[in-house]
């Protein structure tokens, strides 16, 4: 077979290839045989919405890629009450501290919507890392985006708590709603 | 300090650094080529915020305060590094400038690294290197982003008024401190 050929016809799975390259557009830049090599160690899950991927305290697991969908990542409070660290979408990473380490989940997420996902392993990222794979440095620069993104929108949220402490169990505003119906969501929930 | 004395002192440091002086020698040896050192006065800024990221860093020897602008045009204070924090990478990550304008509180000493040492290619000893740093890179982050999290979640619970929340020693300003 040549190296030309396209991606999904080395590897059978186009409806993965085409999923990929939507959410993460730059793994388009990747070699189709080295993302096929990826996607081949990949798992992929679909979870209704309301089902928890992992809680706060639970032993290291995959790393999750979001094909489609939204992650609600939060800890829990007293009085059944949450605080909601981040929400991610399409094309955001969770769980991905546990590739860089074996500690236990910090936080608890669950699918808020229907979640198309793909799932990778600390023991299979490691194999793709010991042998220099284009892959591996692929993840490490979409983790070392995202995580950048997620830390200046932390300081965000920090900065306006310090100003006005009555913020802290508010959520960010999600990216693609307009905030008062996220505010009104939430206030509803009585999260 | 002369250029010698200089090359021998970055050998020296990046050997001794606790996540530098593993990799293995051939990515040590490209380190020393391609980065150097910086030596901070009291008082001098090494990142700008607001400002376009180039080159990252790594606080050696001294401290460092990081700080943002205020609106009402003052210094807000958010954390302060120790020897061993990785820092200036996340402008380089993320395509936007610089979050926080970080400057010395002592003298200091920081390693000064090129951004492109995080894009060689796959396969070959930059390739090597970059996936070396981004993975420092990436578990700086983590801690900076577990740190932040934590920070939020007990300031939630002391809203809460949870009896304990009060008496948390989670450190408000740290942003990122190294293993021990």
């Amino acid at each position: 077979m040549s190296d030309k050929a396209p991606a999904h016809t080395l590897f059978g799975e186009p409806e993965l290839f085409a999923a990929i390259t939507r959410a993460f557009p730059e793994s388009a830049r990747l070699d189709p045989r080295d993302l096929g090599e990826l996607l081949a160690l990949m798992g992929s899950v679909r979870l209704a919405a309301g089902t928890p991927l992992f809680g706060a305290g639970d032993p290291p697991g995959p790393a999750y890629l979001i094909l489609s969908g939204q992650v609600r990542v939060e800890r829990a409070l007293e009085h059944g009450r949450v605080v909601l660290l981040g929400r991610l979408g399409d094309g955001d990473f969770v769980g991905d501290l546990g590739l860089l380490d074996r500690r236990r989940r910090s936080a608890s997420a669950r699918a808020e919507t229907e979640l198309w996902a793909l799932t990778l392993t600390l023991e299979d990222y490691q194999k793709l890392r010991a042998e220099g794979h284009p892959a591996a440095l692929w993840l490490l620069s979409e983790i070392d985006h995202h995580m950048a993104r997620r830390i200046r929108a932390m300081y965000e949220r920090l900065a306006r708590v310090r100003a006005e402490p009555g913020l802290a169990l508010e959520p960010p505003a999600p990216p693609h709603q307009p905030r008062r119906s996220w505010l009104a969501r939430f206030l509803r929930l009585g999260v | 300090m002369g250029p010698e004395q200089r090359q021998e002192a970055l050998g020296a440091a990046i050997h001794q650094h606790p996540l530098l002086g593993g990799l293995p020698n051939d990515l040590q040896v490209r380190l020393i080529e391609r980065a150097r050192l910086r030596e901070l006065a009291p008082g001098e800024a090494i990142t700008r915020e607001g400002s376009a990221g180039t080159r990252f860093y790594i606080l050696l020897e001294g401290s460092a305060r990081v700080s943002r602008a205020r609106p009402d045009g003052g210094q807000e204070r958010i954390g302060r590094l120790r020897p061993g924090a990785i820092f200036g990478a996340m402008s380089l990550c993320d395509g936007s400038p610089r979050a926080a304008t970080i400057a010395a509180t002592a003298p200091s000493l920081c390693l000064e690294l090129p951004g492109e040492l995080l894009h060689g290619a796959p396969r070959t000893l930059d390739g090597r290197l970059a996936l070396a740093l981004r993975e420092l890179l990436a578990t700086s982050f983590s801690e900076q982003l577990r740190a932040a999290n934590r920070r939020l979640y007990f300031l939630s619970r002391q809203l809460e008024g949870a009896e304990d929340a009060a008496n948390e020693t989670v450190d408000p300003e740290a942003v990122w401190l190294p293993p021990e």
